[in-house]
């Protein structure tokens, strides 16, 4: 296995989920035994998740490996799944009892939430939960470049290096019209360079892409040198054997998905086991592994992705403030679109 | 009943894009007028507006040039290869059109297009001869996607036009340019007004393409704008569904100057009582030369995107300049076809909604064209316009409106697959019934009264008459509808459930999160079902010259 992929990491999350790779001092999922029972009683979980199928799927599987209670999910996109969302709860008709989905379409979906303290969130650092959600799959902003086209030497080690004109015209950046991950962006180089970042940004006529996944596929073919991907993005890519490399700069923005449970969940104690599950050392090991992206869980381990202990070392992470963000929405769109064009 | 039923079934979706569309917020907050006027308010709304009108104007001119001559070559000359050239007209219709984007750019792509490399090994540096991050590119692009649909619908009028005309014409002495402009393609006037209508409205509305190429490029039109507006946080439905009216708006125009130009007499019922077959139109010298362009352009549109998704689909990952050996590999169809979950489940409700759908698209619309043309009934204006309003509504719109009904009755229908078969009719009805009108106007009513005036009851004419004198329209109407349910995305993504997931969640998924081999191998799936019903129907439908 020289290159183990996103099928050997699905087909890893899977042996892990049957403790075969278990790493023996990784504790076990301690929920209540009570809640195990009625969960049994009820028989299945219906999860909706705007993670990929990858990883919504790894952690399905495991769950019902473990309890024997199947997981029905509906996957789509973080705006879709709050839309569909907010149709069946204005309509009284709530279907789903879990969620994986990511800012800023959890906090449309707050009110519809459940205050829930998984026992498997004691182990999880403060800044990473809610009340109503955690964070368990984490991921950030880095630059992506095609190791053909730029070499070591040559490539990038900041956001600022954007601006070298050597990139004119051959770099790739989300539109912040339609990835709420990019508006963060922007907020924390305006932030970390001051106004004059954006224009000069601008001014290097990035081409713009509706996904990270469109981006490093167009890194990968040579269509742009260079790009502002994530991380996860650069990591699966690589895996292909694709001609993939980057670099996280020392200041970047950290995302992530997180799991809650609804309020008005039909399965309310299947619900709530897995959320201890998704926030557990192991499903977190088997969400994580399965899309290259960091636990929160201390003792999680999805080596591909490192630990966010280790890059506290070497990195500073900012946490958008996404209520902040919203409501400056308009204001950040209208200095794109002034400088971006 | 079933008229009404059938504009109610239209309309309900509309409404809710309509009062979003003056609703500050969600429907039932206060009114206000804030989103249509926004619509010319900013800089970047007139532009796309502008642009728009550009690209509408520029692909429905090249999909009907294309699609007519096509069809005509094909089906009315002596022109050699007309049946395979037929067949290659189709082809890209089968596949989703968001995999023929990747194909297009990994041909013309300034710095990874296949052309471009081959410019710059020759020139010996970074050289540029086609770029499809242009309004050009855009266009070629999406009049290629629009021209099967033209063909199919006009290629079925000129299979069936009556030759007594054309006979006329030749013995009083015109010759063949006059034949052709006076007598053949104007007795086809309802097939290509129908054409002409459903290409406008589909290259105007389609956000694919915008929304890829025309992100990159920085060419933004409408429904590039309603889709920034929809997904966008916070969303701006009220401005995406005022956005989506203009849409609307240009298909109720478009339908009032169909109507105008075809309410002249009856003079396109080109099937007439005497039985005859078309004689074939001699190209003389033209005929090399005309089939080898014919065969150029069918190739480009569909043979040589579909060998650039084909080759992807074989390979570890996609870059032109990765195409080796060692990086072939098949894990991507074991991946896709047998790990990916649920690809077999998801193929069997596909293929049953694409079955059912079709056949219900095309009834439905056989009624409506009926109630409309023969019985004159007295919501018949209100069905011709209603019937192309889901055309100007995106797919996602559609959705949400079909979701916010059904979730509210109880029990009903929401969460099965019937809502996606209602869906799907919903959103297709307005092609069919382009396709089953436009047949219907070349039928002579004489030979329906000879069938009643024979005892024949309503359903027995249209079983004996119409049916089989429309036959052409029908199979490719239905072929149309079939294709495009399989691979249709942005009404599903809400109205699906894990017990009713079909093939284009799937596709949806591998779009937004996979690579562009797994993506080629499921348009390759698609590409594979949609196959198997136009190679059994192609035969019945007559497309191409016996």
């Amino acid at each position: 296995m020289k290159n183990p992929t996103r099928r050997t990491m699905l087909q890893m999350s899977a042996a892990l989920a049957a403790g075969a790779l278990l790493p023996g001092r990784v504790a076990q999922a301690a929920s209540d035994p009570k809640i195990i029972e009625a969960a049994k009683k009820e028989g299945s979980v219906s999860l909706y998740s705007s993670a990929s199928t990858g990883p919504s799927n790894a952690l399905a599987e495991a769950f019902r490996k473990k309890y024997g209670i199947n997981v029905s999910v509906y996957r789509a996109g973080s705006a879709d799944v709050a839309t569909r969302v907010q149709a069946e709860e204005s309509a009284g008709r709530t279907q789903a009892d879990a969620l994986i989905i990511e800012e800023p379409a959890l906090s449309l979906l707050a009110p519809f939430l459940a205050n829930y303290d998984s026992p498997e969130r004691k182990a999880i650092d403060a800044a990473y939960r809610l009340p109503n959600s955690t964070l368990i799959r984490m991921y950030m902003s880095q630059i992506g470049w095609n190791t053909n086209v730029v070499k070591a030497g040559a490539a990038p080690s900041d956001w600022k290096d954007l601006l070298d004109p050597k990139w004119k015209g051959r770099f790739g950046s989300l539109d912040p019209h339609v990835t709420a991950t990019t508006l963060a962006w922007q907020v924390m180089v305006e932030r970390l360079y001051g106004p004059s970042f954006l224009p000069a940004f601008g001014a290097n006529k990035p081409k713009l892409y509706a996904s990270t996944n469109a981006m490093s596929q167009a890194i990968v073919s040579g269509e742009i040198d260079l790009g502002i991907t994530n991380s996860f993005g650069v990591i699966q890519m690589a895996d292909t054997g694709a001609p993939i490399g980057g670099v996280i700069p020392k200041n970047t923005v950290l995302f992530g998905g997180n799991i809650a449970v609804f309020a008005k969940a039909p399965r309310p104690n299947a619900a709530r086991l897995f959320c201890d599950f998704a926030c557990s050392a192991e499903g977190q090991t088997i969400v994580n592994v399965a899309g290259a992206t960091i636990p929160t869980h201390p003792d999680a381990k999805a080596p591909k992705a490192g630990s966010l202990a280790q890059f506290s070392k070497t990195n500073v992470f900012t946490q958008p403030d996404y209520k902040k963000i919203i409501a400056d929405t308009p204001r950040l769109l209208a200095e794109w679109d002034k400088h971006v064009r | 009943m079933v008229a009404a039923l059938a504009v109610i079934m239209v309309l309900y979706p509309v409404a809710v894009v309509a009062l979003r569309s003056i609703s500050k917020e969600e429907i039932g907050s206060p009114l206000t007028l804030e989103w249509i006027s926004a619509l010319f308010a900013s800089a970047r709304s007139r532009e796309a507006l502008v642009n728009t009108v550009i690209y509408t104007a520029g692909s429905t001119v090249l999909a009907m040039g294309l699609g007519v001559g096509l069809a005509f070559l094909s089906t009315r000359t002596d022109m050699p290869g007309g049946r395979t050239i037929g067949v290659l007209a189709l082809l890209p219709m089968l596949v989703p059109p968001f995999i023929l984007v990747v194909g297009w750019v990994a041909i013309a792509d300034p710095n990874a297009g296949f052309i471009n490399i081959l410019a710059s090994a020759l020139m010996g540096s970074r050289t540029t001869w086609v770029s499809i991050n242009t309004m050009a590119g855009l266009i070629w692009m999406t009049g290629l996607f629009l021209t099967p649909y033209v063909y199919l619908m006009v290629a079925a009028g000129f299979r069936n036009s009556d030759s007594a005309m054309e006979e006329a014409a030749r013995v009083s002495g015109a010759g063949r340019r006059r034949l052709l402009f006076t007598v053949i393609l104007p007795l086809q006037r309802p097939a290509l007004l129908a054409a002409l209508l459903l290409v406008i409205i589909m290259a105007a509305g389609d956000f694919i393409i915008p929304a890829t190429v025309g992100l990159k490029a920085k060419i933004y039109m409408l429904p590039s704008l309603i889709w920034q507006n929809h997904a966008s946080f916070p969303a701006r439905p009220g401005l995406a569904a005022a956005q989506s009216l203009l849409l609307v708006a240009v298909g109720l125009l478009c339908i009032y100057f169909q109507r105008r130009a075809l309410s002249r007499g009856g003079r396109y019922t080109t099937v007439g009582g005497k039985g005859s077959h078309p004689t074939l139109f001699p190209l003389g010298k033209l005929r090399y030369p005309l089939g080898a362009f014919a065969l150029l352009f069918a190739l480009s549109s569909s043979v040589i995107p579909l060998l650039a998704v084909g080759s992807m689909a074989f390979m570890r990952y996609w870059s032109p300049y990765a195409l080796k050996p060692e990086n072939l590999t098949w894990r991507n169809f074991n991946y896709m076809l047998f790990e990916y979950p649920q690809v077999w489940p998801s193929a069997q409700h596909s293929l049953f909604l694409a079955f059912a759908g079709a056949t219900a698209c095309v009834v439905l619309a056989i009624a409506l064209a009926w109630y409309v043309l023969r019985m004159r009934g007295k919501l018949a204006g209100i069905v011709e316009y209603a019937m192309v309003l889901p055309l100007g509504i995106p797919g996602i719109a559609l959705g949400v409106g079909i979701l916010s009904l059904w979730i509210l009755v109880p029990g009903g229908i929401y969460g099965t697959l019937w809502i996606l078969l209602l869906a799907y009719v919903t959103a297709h009805i307005p092609v069919a019934m382009q396709f089953v009108s436009s047949a219907l106007h070349r039928i002579h009513t004489d030979l329906e009264d000879a069938s009643r005036i024979a005892g024949q009851a309503w359903a027995g004419t249209v079983r004996r008459i119409n049916i089989p004198l429309m036959r052409p329209a029908l199979i490719g109407s239905w072929l149309l509808m079939y294709v495009v349910i399989l691979r249709e995305i942005s009404l599903v993504i809400l109205l699906y459930n894990p017990s009713t997931i079909v093939l284009s969640v799937g596709l949806m998924d591998v779009w937004q999160n996979g690579f562009y081999p797994e993506l080629a191998v499921y348009s390759l799936l698609l590409l594979a079902l949609g196959v198997v019903p136009v190679a059994v129907l192609w035969k019945f439908a007559r497309f191409g010259a016996d």
